[in-house]
């Protein structure tokens, strides 16, 4: 089930329960500023739960910082550069999300694949048209065509 | 129940169904021979098309997948050593070894007649054990419910590895606190939505399943070139033929691997890489000394032993999922998902509610088996040369695929830009080895938990008096108990020994 096991681990358990911590935190916290309703008397309210997880999820981050255990492996972490790929990835999906209705499904879609395919160092014209081009096409025909949804192909007027 | 199942048997031979199941197992082949795209990878890029269909031509679709994605492991394992999927890991200590002799083709085709046996003879004992166990189910109450639940989130967490039992908790626990978000379902209270109004409905379950799998995996694929990169190139394919000594040979270790399986595939957790392993060890454990020296160098009972467990496991994880409603597995759990979201409830009412798509389901198991070892294995060559498509296409397309699935659902971008934000936290959670799927099931079991734990403190005058009063949920939950602290127990022996 848990296939990460056989690959890489970049930082120790600590670092990942450390982020979890403070998220459950920010959790816990907000439980608190959950609404309840007046006068109710019964035990378990919208926020019962929310709270319960909140102090357990802290407590079993905090139990796994201060006792990381024998199982955390120190793998080396990628290089800086690898971390700023993903990045770049990562803002080419936001820009992907900001882009598909103003732009339509094929220029946003063709030019998300072929920014993605030139971040990771394809350079071939072929590959390009290929799959920046073709894929997008094909897959909106079986959308369309196929299943009967409906989505514009280009910019739509507003 | 006769009714049920001549209607079962009707929808799952349709022309239109036979064609999803072809479809299914074919890309379930397709997305599980990438090394590290799984079964719920898989499945999560299936749901989208899924979700257009009729509820039981959508789950026969994402149940043929599941088998296909193991097969596809199996494939990829044997090639090239690039285990698809922790489940078919076993079955690469004698499947590479084979296939570097020369016997790639012999080495599938045993693979293929094992995972064929398996997956027959555990979808014969979930056609016999599924409305016994929901037969069951019906007495139970919602505080033996609340307890169950409880048990499957504890025992995945258990099941996960050595070492890793807190970090899968802490997944499950953040999974269940993901559920939350959204307005209450009892007292219409909006939670955790930080005002925004995408968020009163909570997040969805596809976002959370493509985002923490899918996109996920693509960019710990583009961060660590080397992840999941074959060894060695594909080899070149021998004869599929299997000699009549051979058969004969395999037969006893399919037969006990596939009822091994299939109980270890009931646990909730326990799953099919756990039965792939046992099978394996029992194995060698039953094997003459000749044969038991053979494993680990191209022996066909140590590649039959794993695949035929693995696949009968699968089989079994359907059975807590369609009579109790409660996944055993990562992978059961989107499934699960993927069923309420069609406005099905899998439970001991599922058989007599929705009969076509509980037998529609289990006879498409057989057809789904049938499918793998008559179409997918002479396919095989041809499936094999997508490992030669260059990563610099597939992980963009990885990407758009997942993206564009989603979107399609709600027509909203917010949800592309929330994805992209769960995906960054899953790659950094996973690089520091949090595993994914309890998060899921935490996730997928959150609304059910808090609900039956409401109904039973409702029914007992708001007291935790049901623990002790309802024998069986007291039992469940002493049962949940002991699973948490085994491990713990198990280190401290260890540990004591060792002084």
């Amino acid at each position: 089930m848990n296939s990460d096991r056989f690959k890489v681990r970049a930082f120790d358990t600590r670092t990942g329960a450390l982020l979890l911590f403070v998220f459950c935190c920010a959790y816990t916290w907000q439980a608190f500023e959950i609404l309840q309703i007046n006068h109710t008397t019964a035990l378990f309210t919208a926020s019962s739960m929310p709270r319960f997880l909140g102090f357990l999820g802290m407590a079993v981050s905090l139990h796994l910082i201060l006792f990381p255990g024998a199982s955390s492996e120190y793998v080396a972490p990628p290089p800086l550069r690898r971390w700023l790929l993903m990045g770049a990835f990562l803002l080419l999906m936001i820009s992907y999300g900001f882009a598909l209705r103003p732009l339509g499904f094929m220029l946003s879609t063709s030019a998300f694949l072929a920014a993605g395919m030139y971040l990771l160092g394809q350079r071939s014209f072929v590959a390009f048209v290929s799959a920046a081009v073709i894929v997008p096409g094909l897959f909106w025909l079986l959308l369309t065509q196929v299943m009967g949804v409906y989505f514009p192909l280009w910019p739509m007027a507003t | 129940m006769f009714e049920g199942v001549s209607a079962g048997f009707a929808a799952a031979f349709s022309i239109a169904n036979i064609g999803y199941l072809i479809v299914g197992c074919s890309a379930g082949t397709l997305i599980g021979m990438i090394p590290g795209l799984g079964p719920m990878t898989a499945i999560a890029l299936m749901i989208p098309l899924a979700s257009t269909l009729e509820p039981a031509s959508g789950i026969i679709l994402m149940a043929a997948v599941y088998y296909g994605a193991i097969f596809g492991g199996s494939t990829s394992s044997i090639l090239i050593n690039a285990p698809g999927v922790a489940s078919t890991v076993a079955s690469s200590f004698d499947g590479f070894p084979l296939s570097q002799q020369g016997h790639a083709g012999k080495a599938l085709a045993v693979a293929a007649l094992s995972s064929f046996s398996g997956g027959i003879i555990a979808a014969l004992m979930l056609l016999v054990s599924a409305p016994l166990l929901a037969n069951l189910a019906l007495s139970f109450h919602s505080s033996d419910y609340f307890a169950l639940i409880v048990l499957g989130l504890v025992s995945v967490a258990a099941f996960t590895g050595r070492g890793e039992l807190r970090k899968a908790l802490l997944m499950t626990i953040l999974g269940l606190m993901l559920s939350t978000v959204g307005t209450d379902q009892t007292q219409g209270i909006p939670r955790f939505t930080l005002g925004l109004v995408d968020l009163i409905d909570g997040i969805s379950f596809l976002l959370l399943v493509m985002a923490t799998f899918a996109i996920s995996e693509a960019l710990l694929a583009i961060m660590d070139p080397a992840r999941g990169r074959p060894d060695q190139d594909t080899k070149k394919l021998t004869s599929l033929k299997v000699s009549k000594k051979e058969l004969k040979d395999i037969t006893p270790p399919v037969l006990r691997s596939s009822l091994s399986g299939f109980f270890v595939g009931l646990l909730p957790g326990a799953g099919a890489t756990i039965a792939s392993f046992l099978a394996y060890g029992t194995e060698q454990r039953f094997a003459n000394k000749e044969a038991r020296d053979q494993f680990g160098r191209g022996s066909l009972r140590g590649l039959a032993a794993p695949e035929s467990a693995n696949n009968a496991a699968a089989t079994g994880s359907f059975v807590p999922m369609l009579t109790l409603g409660i996944p055993g597995s990562g992978t059961t759990a989107i499934m699960l998902g993927a069923l309420i979201a069609y406005g099905i409830q899998p439970g001991p009412m599922l058989y007599i509610s929705e009969p076509v798509v509980f037998w529609a389901v289990i006879v498409s198991m057989w057809l789904g088996n049938t499918v793998l070892l008559v179409l997918n294995l002479p396919l095989i060559p041809y499936i094999a040369r997508l490992l030669t498509v260059p990563r610099t296409a597939l992980l963009p397309m990885i990407l758009f695929f997942s993206l564009i699935g989603v979107y399609l659902v709600s027509f909203n971008t917010f949800d592309i830009f929330l994805m992209t934000l769960f995906a960054f936290c899953a790659v950094l959670l996973r690089t520091c080895g949090f595993p994914m799927a309890p998060l899921i099931l935490g996730f997928i079991m959150g609304g059910m938990i808090e609900e039956n734990l409401r109904r039973a403190l409702l029914l007992y005058d708001d007291s935790w008096s049901f623990i002790w009063e309802r024998p069986s949920t007291g039992t469940i939950l002493l049962l949940a108990f002991a699973v948490l602290v085994w491990p713990g127990v198990q280190s401290l022996r260890e540990r004591l020994k060792a002084q």
